[in-house]
């Protein structure tokens, strides 16, 4: 029996491994031999009898398989090939939902560039905006304010763009933060359920679970120099003044 | 050296199966919070609906089960210091899936707040849950008037709302939970006509039976499932 012959014989016990754990269990065993030999050559052993005598003290190749298989428990194979399967469909499942990873981006790109929502048909001034209100776990952003027409009405309005998203990027927005604020004027006018009511809707044909967008409207007077926006529910709430562009005040 | 060799070779096949489920649960606190599927456990679903209502936080005080919409759909009756929530949700192939709910605004002083949850499935049935915090200790127990809105009679005009029965809750029967009351109703209106056109009032006694409370028109939603 050569080394070759002797490699085979443990190999063959090694049912538990994989092949590139037989690899690795051959390459070691070719090398620990080799040394072996090696030092047997330098004393002066002829080759033949360095080889004979090294897989002789490497006792029997069926002993030397069966005690290095046990080595190799399964469980954590198969622990291994379980998550590494697992993690494959989690990615398929990922890139079949491509439309949802939608929806996280615009609740990143809210934070940046927020869209701003814009329903007058005759706009007399514009005032950009970044008030950044907490409400829960999300925040509710004023991003414009404007004055104009929106062409229900005799009277001039005023228009708050706003849009509302998770604190932590990718995170689900309570759909009641931008649905319960309260546009009124300066005499404290507001209606409800009209037209003051936000509406969704500027990008992806509306807000979604991730982020949300709308605006308001309500009529103001010549004088007026300020509207309000309140919000009262599940236990927070905000008062705020905004000033209408005041070079356009009526 | 050979014993040590065989260690290192073990330890090489664990390290490459932990450095897998690392990247396995990655990849599903990922999956899991950016779209929104894949939800393990009932809890998680509830947190889920915490944040899609906005409610922060809430404990559970009762939990219940709806299969006259679906076989695994688990109904969560939580609450916090500023809301009463009723919400659920229920076992699909992706996971437990959010069935929506209602939060019930708890947070300014009132002797009692109300809530109704309409649970409707396709070919199914339908269930209502009316549900509440009853903050003043005088109140002895509830009663649910279900109305519905009737046409006007010919001729006439406006719409009116007419009871077709009452259910009542005793104190007895409410659950305790920091110091605070809550009550709920479960309606299997089998035999209601009139779809989702109900109008319940939630009417609050005390113990001589005189009104001390009436809630109309209270907060609610209905849920559809296909």
């Amino acid at each position: 029996m050569d080394r070759k012959e002797f490699t085979g014989q443990v190999l063959a016990q090694l049912r538990r491994l994989t092949p590139e754990e037989q690899d690795a269990v051959r390459r070691e065993l070719e090398d620990h031999m080799e040394d072996r030999i090696e030092g047997l050559l330098e004393l002066g052993w002829s080759p033949e009898t360095a080889e004979e005598r090294t897989l002789a003290a490497m006792g029997a190749p069926e002993e030397i398989g069966r005690e290095l298989d046990k080595q190799y428990p399964p469980g954590w194979l198969w622990l291994g090939r379980a998550a590494f399967l697992l993690t494959t469909v989690m990615c398929i499942f990922a890139v079949l939902s491509l439309g949802v990873w939608g929806f996280a981006i615009d609740s990143i790109t809210a934070r940046f560039f927020p869209p701003v929502t814009e329903t007058l048909n005759k706009t007399e001034a514009s005032m950009p905006l970044n008030i950044r209100i907490p409400v829960g776990n999300d925040i509710l952003r004023v991003c414009q304010i404007s004055v104009g027409w929106d062409g229900k009405r005799v009277d001039q309005v005023a228009e708050v763009s706003l849009c509302s998203y998770d604190r932590i990027p990718g995170g689900i927005v309570a759909s009641q933060v931008l649905g319960r604020v309260l546009l009124r004027n300066q005499r404290g006018e507001t209606r409800w359920n009209d037209d003051v009511r936000f509406s969704m809707g500027t990008i992806s044909g509306g807000g979604h679970a991730k982020c949300q967008y709308g605006s308001a409207i309500i009529p103001i007077q010549p004088g007026d120099t300020y509207v309000t926006l309140e919000y009262d529910y599940l236990g927070e709430s905000f008062f705020i003044e905004l000033p209408l562009p005041e070079e356009v005040a009526p | 050296m050979k014993k040590k060799e065989s260690v290192v070779k073990l330890l090489s096949r664990r390290r490459l199966a932990v450095r897998r489920i690392l990247i396995a649960s990655a990849v599903y606190v990922l999956i899991t919070y950016f779209v929104g599927f894949g939800i393990l456990f009932p809890r998680q679903s509830l947190y889920m609906n915490e944040e899609l209502m906005g409610t922060g936080r809430t404990h559970v005080i009762a939990r219940y089960t709806a299969p006259e919409i679906y076989k695994t759909l688990q109904i969560y009756f939580s609450e916090n210091e500023h809301v009463t929530m009723l919400s659920g949700t229920h076992l699909t192939y992706l996971g437990w899936m959010n069935a929506f709910g209602v939060p019930v605004d708890c947070s300014k002083e009132a002797p009692m707040y109300a809530g109704q949850w309409w649970l409707y499935r396709q070919d199914k049935g339908y269930v209502l849950y009316i549900f509440g915090r009853v903050d003043d200790p005088e109140i002895a127990y509830v009663e649910v008037e279900m109305q519905y809105e009737a046409p006007p009679p010919p001729g006439g005009q406006g719409s009116y709302r007419l009871t077709t029965h009452t259910v009542s809750s005793q104190r007895s029967e409410w659950i305790e939970k920091n110091g605070r009351s809550y009550f709920l109703i479960r309606e299997l209106p089998e035999e209601w006509p009139y779809e989702f056109s109900i109008y319940p009032a939630v009417v609050g006694y005390n113990a001589d039976g005189t009104e001390v409370i009436r809630l109309e028109d209270i907060e609610g939603a209905s849920s559809y499932y296909g």
